[in-house]
């Protein structure tokens, strides 16, 4: 492993932890953005004739689900393949962090996703292509967190870890073609996909203010997960010295 | 006549069966008069108020506030975990 922080003095004095801001700007207003956003959904958006109020979960559900799967997955899977190539700590931070934080966003996918489910489908769960690899990813990225809590060895757990982390984007292009590849429940995209979004103005705009609000919010926390990440770090080398 | 009728279709004119049709239709017993002269004003007065619930989408917004809830918790949870973590490193636990 490469030196654990890269501010830690070698020489001199006891070294010091990089310091940590005592309040997080981004992540506050990461939090208005978000409050702003549900509220807009909620309040200020027309509901869906067909589906009623139960529709408005999509303003949740569909930007949790592009953070957790698509851009954390794409996060963890990056960060992971570079730090096998060149070895170096803050890739195996960003990694761990963009998974810690993915899989919050994900839960958010899987705990939302049924209570809009019910209404519409009649039922909670189905274990249907989507819902089911999707479930399985949730458990593949917990696996990620559990094996870096059960590995000691600084270098072996970022080795190993960063190997399931590639594995992990794996399923992402799979769980977003199940809607075509198998018969489901779920629904086809209506934004992410290659023809134009098929939404009224007013629910595309509400749609992007929401996945911005939840942009933020990803990033505030993957910054915040990377400090701790940091500091934890340093106090161990500090420890080790 | 008993509130509930029957199933059979009211024949044309017979103002006593349109009662009875009125009431099968789901109106309720006491607003229908129990005599053939009362009968034709019942069945305008049904006419006026339609037995069906006006079509609109459907009431559910107690899933979507569970949604939204749910979703903050689950947020708002992880900020707070976040938070305790960064303050104890702050002091250096």
């Amino acid at each position: 492993m490469t030196s654990p922080v890269a501010s830690v003095p070698t020489a001199g004095a006891r070294p010091a932890a990089p310091a940590l801001p005592r309040f997080d700007w981004l992540l506050a207003v990461a939090l208005l953005a978000c409050a702003g956003a549900m509220a807009r959904a909620v309040w200020f958006t027309p509901m869906d004739a067909m589906q009623g109020a139960a529709q408005k979960i999509y303003y949740i559900h569909v930007p949790a689900a592009i953070m957790g799967l698509y851009l954390s997955c794409g996060l963890l899977a990056i960060a992971s393949a570079v730090y096998l190539w060149i070895k170096d700590d803050r890739l195996d931070r960003v990694a761990e962090s963009a998974a810690e934080v993915g899989l919050v966003f994900m839960s958010v996918v899987l705990v939302t996703g049924p209570i809009w489910g019910k209404p519409i489908w009649g039922a909670w769960w189905t274990w249907d292509a989507r819902l089911t690899s999707t479930l399985f990813l949730w458990f593949v990225v917990l696996g990620y967190l559990v094996l870096r809590g059960a590995v000691e060895n600084p270098e072996t757990r970022a080795r190993l870890s960063a190997v399931l982390g590639v594995l992990a984007l794996l399923l992402v292009p799979f769980i977003h073609l199940t809607v075509y590849l198998f018969r489901t429940l779920h629904p086809e995209p209506i934004v992410l996909k290659p023809s134009r979004p098929s939404l009224p103005p007013e629910m595309l705009q509400t749609f992007g203010l929401s996945s911005l609000a939840f942009l933020v919010l990803f990033v505030a926390l993957l910054r915040a997960r990377y400090r701790w990440a940091t500091t934890r770090d340093a106090r161990a080398a500090l420890e080790a010295a | 006549m008993s509130a509930g009728g029957t199933a059979t279709a009211p024949a044309q004119g017979d103002a006593a069966a349109v009662v009875v049709a009125v009431r099968w239709q789901g109106a309720p017993a006491t607003a229908v008069p129990d005599t053939v002269a009362g009968g034709a004003a019942a069945v305008a007065a049904t006419t006026r108020q339609p037995a069906r619930a006006p079509m609109g989408p459907p009431q559910n917004a107690g899933y979507m506030t569970a949604a939204y809830t749910a979703a903050a918790v689950i947020y708002l949870g992880y900020v707070a975990v976040l938070l305790r973590r960064l303050a104890l490193a702050r002091r250096g636990g």
